[in-house]
């Protein structure tokens, strides 16, 4: 019998998305996604002054915030045909290096760790026992002793019995799709609190060259403002005194609890679950070089297709287009997609069927459906780290193939819920530990030569820019017109659009709803599963659940027991 | 334009009467006050404890596990009292409140919204407490970190509004889009909108805060043209509601406003705009360290120039902290670490009404800002009415008088023409 699970809101992400899934038996056959807000901050940038987009892109979001506020100064800064001077160069890297392993650590612990890790369960756990796994991927585990295990196991008891469970009441505790033993739940739910003391480190860096976190203010057009900050050793010394406590962190407890995750839930990943699309693309950021040459790029830059690692193809923008088919926005002709160089954003809401569900052969979300060469792709860590590890990155290389020996996985385990949850945190170690040597490599330059911006001179005529660069979640473009020193166009592909995308004028689904397919629920009650896979992604948008049986239209509604 | 009519009054407060006063709790009764709170604070703990070890044990309980040690959570009492500007025999009470909001049923609503806000609290390190009580312990309904989803996350929202009638605390974060009906934005399974789900939680909560520049006055998707018809919160709900904006507001500012409503049963002193005047009343230019090279004339005129490297004055640069009143200067961001004019950028003025429009472009002085409002276009001097008092003029004159070539003096005179209201009694003009 197949019936139809609406899950809204989809909790644990930024933002407003929809799950539909169709079920046979339990099994996910089709999956639609929706995100179920519109703004409109494209078409509130039209007549801004330049100076300002990044200011204004950057409020898109305030998980992956900087991200935006540099690839608007890009797009910019690309129109001008300026480049930054070497410090500004460096001090956006480390902003955005900062962001990046604080957006990981989030994830993996705050928002995802939940589908994988059974709080009540590990009230069970042997603290003894705890130890061991604590000292299995590492001989220096972070705050692993007797005590400390003894300590939180009584406490999260008391906190269970006093029924005060704050986030973690309504969980979906005792499914049989948790596959940790106590003692896993233990380790992880103790790093879980931890994490909560660290997350407060990287945005400490950040507001030391950036002014606060989230929305940061000082990534100018030209450079950087921070320059005060720059040249005085007591901020720089500031920000390495902080990367020693990340990266701590990041290898003593990240990469084990990852390991720990990978060893129980190793099945899924051989079975390839929640894999979803076989085509992988990343712009690339971090520029190594004063040009800014893409090739340099400390996340690389490449496409590839059909999962062959044997080849990356070179990425050209002018193949991506964005679809309205199935979003609720005009075209003049929607059968084509459209470059968002030219791209229109006019939105057009059709509604919902009377019975709340989506329309799911019309318009059914307010996200655009991207593609490259037609094609849809999946973008984020995972591509990335496809990207570098098939052109032979030799860093990327030698972690992806110790988590996988450790783990005792293939490669083809990477395409997987799994692999796209590890790639994350190869990730976040990757970026961690070069956050010192740029900030060394800064505090060099800074002795030497102090200019942090690049005079340029807005002209009349129009000009266009581009800037591709990587947040967090995946590729991320902005496309900018200007004209009489006035934004006259303003076009955004976000990584989530890319992940999130509804079907394409082909009947293409996107990578969430490629993903979900054959995704199998333990109970059908409980959504876990597909959380575990959404949540993968690191959506960056919000969930309800309910079944609806596709014969009889009825609402089903599951109550948690 | 749809918008908060309140977001027309002008930044600094305009109220005949107004007498901030930092002692308000003990100038006039102290000992009367203070048994007031007692009080108060007895009655709550009698309805959320069950007896006296849960009530000693709690708070201990709940820092132990996320590692905050007594000392660091008597330092962050310490710290909050005095951020309220009340005197220290507040303290303990500060204590109290801190356990009572561990119990007190919280909803936490993201519109149309960025997750900012959230994302301050969650990297907030000061106070750690505050993060705790939040975000981990009290918190009902809070999409961002909840475990439950859908069906199962609605109901916890739907069960703490009829469980908790009149006492749950409500922070909503984001702007309400009221364009369509409110379909921009919809949430559950059934399609509800943003709008209907914002009303149905506010009509019932003992207290509503709007969190952010998004929720208390509509923020960016309200920017012109404001394409969803974006409104604040106060425009959505006939209750009042206290405003903690700016981009993202100061998690000090939430907890604080949080605190004084435990302790004294109603939403602090507010001015014109629905800000806590405690944390509001004092406008970042007057408060900047940057404010000497102000008055000597010292200005960054270019990024990366030579006064940037000696943090000289801003205002030429854009900054909009002579129009802007938060406590950012003194409370900082991150734990006092930083704040945009410490990082050598202007402020952008994110905490007053409709500043997407108003203090735009961001990075030019007032005097050549142009304002885009629909139906309006003039320089920020011309526009004058309801946007900056006599301190706004006074400014753009001194900074032209002290920076700029005599013969640029003539903008003075025109300055002055605008000068409306010259009410501003906290004008420090020299």
């Amino acid at each position: 019998m197949a019936t139809k699970i609406i899950v809204d809101p989809v909790t644990r992400i930024e933002g407003h998305l929809r799950i539909e899934a169709i079920l046979n038996g339990n099994e996910i056959s089709e999956a639609y996604s929706s995100s179920t807000l519109f703004r409109g901050i494209e078409l509130i940038l039209n007549g801004r002054a330049p100076e300002d987009a990044g200011l204004f892109a950057q409020r898109i979001c305030g998980v992956c915030t900087y991200a935006h506020y540099e690839a608007a100064t890009w797009a910019v800064e690309n129109a001008l045909g300026i480049h930054p001077p070497k410090n500004a160069r460096i001090a956006r890297n480390i902003l955005k290096g900062a962001q990046m392993v604080q957006d990981h650590l989030v994830h993996f612990y705050q928002l995802a760790g939940l589908d994988w890790v059974d709080i009540v369960s590990a009230l069970q756990a042997d603290p003894k026992k705890t130890m061991d796994l604590a000292y299995a991927y590492t001989k220096t585990p972070y705050n692993a002793s007797l005590a400390r295990f003894e300590e939180v196991k009584s406490r999260l008891g008391a906190f269970v019995k006093s029924g005060q469970l704050g986030p973690f009441a309504g969980g979906y505790w005792d499914n049989p799709s948790y596959k940790l033993p106590p003692e896993g739940n233990l380790l992880i739910a103790s790093h879980y609190l931890d994490n909560l003391n660290i997350l407060r480190i990287p945005a400490q860096i950040i507001a030391i060259l950036g002014a606060k976190d989230p929305h940061p203010q000082t990534c100018v057009v030209g450079g950087i403002s921070s320059i005060a900050d720059i040249i005085n050793p007591q901020r720089m010394d500031d920000i390495l005194f902080r990367i020693g406590k990340i990266t701590d962190f990041v290898n003593n407890a990240y990469i084990p609890d990852l390991l720990t995750a990978a060893q129980f839930y190793k099945e899924e990943a051989i079975q390839g679950i929640g894999g979803g699309l076989k085509n992988y693309l990343s712009y690339g950021a971090f520029p190594q070089t004063d040009d800014e040459n893409p090739d340099d790029y400390f996340l690389m830059r490449g496409v590839i297709f059909d999962r062959d690692l044997s080849k990356v193809h070179k990425l050209d923008e002018k193949k991506i287009t964005e679809f309205v088919t199935h979003s609720w926005y005009k075209y003049p002709n929607e059968k084509i997609g459209l470059n968002p160089n030219v791209g229109i954003t006019d939105p057009d809401y059709t509604g919902l069927n009377k019975d709340g569900s989506l329309k799911e052969d019309e318009k059914y979300s307010w996200i655009k459906s991207p593609r490259y060469e037609n094609k849809a792709m999946e973008v984020g860590p995972l591509a990335r780290t496809l990207v570098a590890y098939a052109k032979g990155n030799k860093t990327i290389k030698s972690l992806v193939d110790y988590v996988l020996k450790t783990s005792g996985l293939p490669v083809t385990a990477l395409f997987s819920t799994l692999g796209r949850t590890a790639a994350r945190g190869i990730e976040a170690k990757y970026v961690a530990d070069a956050l010192e040597s740029w900030t060394l490599e800064l505090i060099k330059n800074a002795a030497v030569d102090q200019t942090s911006w690049t005079k340029y001179d807005m002209p009349s005529k129009e000009i266009i820019g581009i800037g591709l660069d990587e947040a967090p979640r995946g590729s991320l473009g902005h496309w900018v017109r200007i004209k009489d020193k006035q934004i006259t166009h303003y076009q955004i592909v976000v990584p989530t659009t890319w992940n999130a995308s509804p079907r394409d004028a082909f009947n293409n689904p996107g990578a969430y709803e490629a993903s979900l397919v054959g995704v199998k629920l333990a109970n059908v009650s409980q959504p876990l599963e597909i959380l575990r896979t959404v949540h993968s992604f690191d959506p960056c948008l919000a969930c309800a659940v309910h079944l609806i049986d596709p014969r009889t239209n009825e609402i089903k509604k599951y109550k948690i027991c | 334009m749809a918008n908060d009519n309140r977001s027309n009054s002008n930044g600094n407060n305009s109220d005949p009467d107004f007498k901030w006063d930092p002692l308000r709790f003990i100038s006039k009764k102290p000992d009367e006050v203070l048994k007031k709170v007692d009080d108060r604070l007895d009655v709550l703990e009698k309805e959320y404890f069950s007896d006296k070890k849960d009530k000693e044990e709690n708070l201990p309980n709940i820092l132990e596990i996320y590692g905050v040690s007594r000392r660091d959570f008597l330092k962050w009492t310490a710290f909050l009292t005095s951020a309220l500007m009340l005197p220290y025999i507040f303290e303990p009470r500060v204590a109290r409140a801190a356990n009572i909001l561990t119990r007190t049923p919280f909803i936490w609503l993201d519109m149309a919204d960025c997750m900012g806000n959230t994302e301050g609290f969650l990297r907030t390190a000061h106070p750690t407490p505050a993060e705790i009580i939040l975000n981990y312990v009290s918190v009902n309904y809070m999409e961002s970190i909840m475990a439950p989803a859908g069906y199962q996350a609605e109901t916890r929202r739907t069960e703490t509004v009829k469980k908790y009638k009149g006492k749950y605390i409500l922070v909503v974060e984001g702007a309400i889009p009221t364009g369509m009906d409110g379909k921009f934005l919809t949430i559950g399974a059934k399609g509800d909108t943003g709008l209907k789900i914002t009303k149905e939680t506010a009509k019932h909560a003992g207290v509503i805060i709007a969190v952010g520049n998004c929720a208390a006055y509509g923020g960016i998707p309200a920017a012109n043209p404001n394409p969803t018809s974006a409104v604040g919160l106060s425009s959505v709900t006939n209750r009042s509601v206290i405003n903690i904006p700016a981009c993202p507001a100061n998690p000090v500012n939430l907890v604080g406003t949080l605190v004084e409503y435990i302790l004294i049963g109603k939403a602090p002193q507010l001015d014109s705009l629905g800000r806590p005047l405690w944390a509001y009343s004092g406008r970042l230019h007057d408060n900047c360290y940057r404010r000497g090279h102000f008055e000597a004339g010292e200005y960054v005129r270019q990024w990366g120039d030579d006064g940037a490297k000696k943090q000289y004055c801003l205002y030429m640069m854009g900054c909009k902290g002579p129009f802007t009143w938060n406590n950012c200067t003194t409370a900082e961001y991150n734990q006092d670490i930083s704040f945009p004019m410490r990082a050598g950028h202007g402020c952008i003025g994110c905490s007053q009404p409709a500043f997407w429009d108003r203090m735009t472009p961001f990075e030019k002085p007032n005097a050549d800002a142009k304002i885009i409002i629909p139906g309006i276009e003039a320089t920020a001097d011309e526009f004058g009415v309801g946007l900056f008092a006599a301190a706004g003029a006074g400014i753009a004159a001194h900074a032209i008088y002290t920076g700029v070539k005599k013969k640029k003096e003539h903008k003075k005179s025109k300055n002055e023409k605008n000068d409306d209201s010259g009410k501003n009694d906290d004008n420090k003009k020299e």
